[in-house]
């Protein structure tokens, strides 16, 4: 604990204060615009985030992840343009409550039920952490290859409505990671005799391409939300309000956080998830979809919940669950530090000071985000001929910057036809990006495995027991998309 | 789904699977090669795993063409915008490196304007100069390298 508060402290440094709120704004100011999520933001905002210290570039990217997941609720709430998938959900109840006036109650049931669900991820991630990572200490590569196929099957199981369609493409992405000179061996594959392909696909292009410049080409086939001015008279909920909203995100931080910790349970599925289990179990389902208070609580709150149980598997075990997490593993990476259980023993006081401003950004959001709330609605209303190119430039830019290569540019360029076709296909792109991700970790746990012989699986139940999980995952995906549907 | 939609979702779903099982049997090839050319200490392991991943995409590319299409899957209808706007993305990102980032910039920027937001000439490349410049200065701040073009010596930045 008082590491923990330790951390607390030294998230409060100014320079640190300052990161977190500049992330925050910056990551709100993104999350408004309309079509672009969390996952956007934080892949667009990503190469800029490199010149700041390791502390500081973690806490602003951070802070952005969250302030792009406010913002997106934000419109979701207004104006029934969510942001990205998650704020879909919110937008149910929360757009139906704009219209019958109570916009000011919507938002702030949102902040508050978001906020809560935060710190008490943040609290269990800070209690959780240290134990998970003693227990990854004793992991070699049997343990590291069982989590490895738990990750990928998860992933492809749960990201889609099709398993196969999953499987596929988390193919493709470990082919994609594959291309280039094999460090281990000295070979270069899928090359061609080119040598810019050599390098390889640096993480960074491609998934600016993916998200960022996807996302862009997917805005202009879609109508823009038509914006009728909202007029926010009353910020406060009612004290019945209140209560029904606590509640009910209780109920969903308490789903959201465990579930969140299991690889390919993002925010978008577990907020579904959620909402549909509240108002299963609701006493009034069929206020549900017309303006229930308890729906806005219970998706935030199992937005942000599920956003911190996705960070304790990266933190400890250097395993990320979804594609924010693993832009944040590339983060980390950039400067040497590997996620996993060593990074809390080596660096523990860069750990604790990341766990600290969770806390701390949560609290500049519910302080930042209610009093602008006119401010977020302008930003969102800028029209999308003046918004895509500034998007478009902000995302070669990024591209380019990285390792200063024209390769680079044009491996975003093509990732972002790549990433628009595929999603106009309806191909989850999540398991390709997990795959980029683990597929290193993968490769070469597995050779290890097998250098040292295969038996060696047999005396290492931790391996079976990550099959047995990843199988799990498997029967559960099914049940969890009947259920949604 | 009408007759017109399931012909283009086969089309499409046809086009799937002949480009996965084209890398397929790409990547097995090349892991072949490695096994069977390349006189290398661990040619077999680099090799033997692009095998597997190049048999694993190819198996689970025929179990996906087996599976008729969906009742619900129909792919969205693309438009006359995103073909403009991932052109002019196409001819920005060519430009950079001959004309630099200033008069690209202005001139995409603009392009986007005037084609996608039908605003008039002369506001669309006001916006564009001040977004061009502000955003130089930015990234000039910031210690952002960025493609300087032919023109380079011309501007001062």
């Amino acid at each position: 604990m008082d590491a923990f508060l330790a951390g607390i402290l030294a998230a409060c440094s100014p320079q640190n204060l300052a990161f977190a709120f500049m992330g925050c704004l910056i990551g709100t100011i993104v999350g408004v615009l309309p079509g672009i999520g969390a996952v956007s933001a934080v892949a667009i905002l990503f190469p800029f985030t490199v010149y700041l210290p390791p502390e500081g570039m973690i806490i602003a990217l951070i802070s952005i992840y969250y302030g792009s997941m406010y913002g997106g609720s934000t419109t979701a709430i207004l104006m029934k343009v969510p942001g990205e998938v998650s704020s879909i959900v919110t937008a149910i109840d929360g757009y139906e409550m704009t219209k019958q006036g109570r916009a000011g109650p919507a938002l702030a049931i949102a902040a508050i039920a978001s906020f809560l669900a935060g710190i008490i991820g943040t609290i269990l991630v800070a209690t959780l952490g240290p134990s998970t990572a003693r227990l990854a200490l004793g992991f070699g590569p049997a343990e590291y290859l069982g989590l490895s196929i738990f990750s990928l099957t998860a992933i492809a199981a749960l990201s889609g409505r099709s398993l196969l369609r999953g499987a596929i493409i988390a193919v493709v992405g470990l082919i994609l990671v594959s291309v280039g000179y094999d460090e281990a061996a000295g070979l270069a594959r899928l090359t061609f005799g080119t040598t810019a392909l050599q390098q390889g696909f640096n993480i960074v292009p491609v998934m600016i391409g993916l998200f960022g410049l996807g996302e862009m080409l997917r805005i202009y086939e879609e109508e823009t939300g038509h914006f009728s001015k909202v007029r926010i008279d009353k910020l406060m909920p009612s004290r019945e309000e209140c209560a029904l909203g606590l509640a009910a995100g209780a109920r969903a931080t308490a789903l959201s956080f465990p579930l969140g910790l299991l690889p390919g349970m993002l925010p978008s599925v577990l907020s579904f998830l959620a909402y549909t289990l509240e108002k299963h179990f609701s006493k009034t389902p069929e206020k549900f979809g017309k303006g229930a208070v308890a729906g806005v609580a219970a998706a935030e709150a199992s937005n942000n919940a599920a956003a911190m149980g996705n960070l304790l598997p990266l933190m400890a075990l250097g395993v990320p669950t979804g594609p924010t997490m693993a832009l944040i593993l590339g983060a980390l990476t950039v400067y040497g530090l590997a996620p996993g259980p060593m990074l809390f023993i080596a660096q523990a006081d860069f750990v604790w000071t990341v766990i600290g401003s969770f806390f701390v950004a949560n609290v500049i959001l519910l302080v930042l985000n209610l009093p602008l709330v006119g401010v977020w609605v302008r930003i969102a209303a800028i029209p999308k001929a003046i918004l895509t190119p500034a998007v478009m430039v902000l995302c070669l830019v990024g591209a380019f910057s990285v390792r200063n290569s024209m390769f680079d540019l044009w491996v975003c360029v093509v990732f972002g036809f790549l990433g628009w076709l595929l999603t106009r296909a309806k191909w989850p792109l999540a398991p390709l990006v997990l795959a980029y991700v683990l597929g290193p970790m993968l490769e070469s746990s597995a050779r290890q495995v097998i250098e040292l012989s295969p038996l060696v699986l047999l005396e290492r139940p931790l391996f079976w027991m990550f099959i047995v999980l990843a199988a799990l995952s498997l029967w559960f995906s099914r049940r969890l998309w009947r259920a949604i549907e | 789904m009408s007759d017109e939609q399931t012909v283009r979702s086969r089309l499409v779903k046809n086009a799937e699977i002949g480009i996965l099982l084209l890398l397929g049997a790409v990547v097995t090839g090349d892991g072949i090669r490695f096994v069977l050319v390349t006189r290398h200490l661990r040619a077999l392991e680099v090799g033997g795993y692009e095998i597997l991943l190049g048999l694993l995409l190819i198996i689970l590319t025929l179990f996906y063409a087996l599976k008729p299409l969906a009742e619900n899957w129909r792919i969205s209808e693309g438009n006359r915008n995103t073909a403009i706007g991932y052109g002019l993305l196409v001819a920005y990102a060519a430009s950079l490196h001959g004309l630099g980032y200033i008069i690209s910039t202005l001139i995409v920027v603009a392009a986007y304007m005037r084609l996608l937001g039908g605003y008039r000439m002369a506001s669309s490349l006001a916006v564009a100069a001040i977004f061009a410049t502000a955003s130089t200065w930015l990234w000039t701040t910031l210690m952002i390298s960025l493609p300087r073009g032919y023109f380079s010596t011309w501007i001062l930045w």
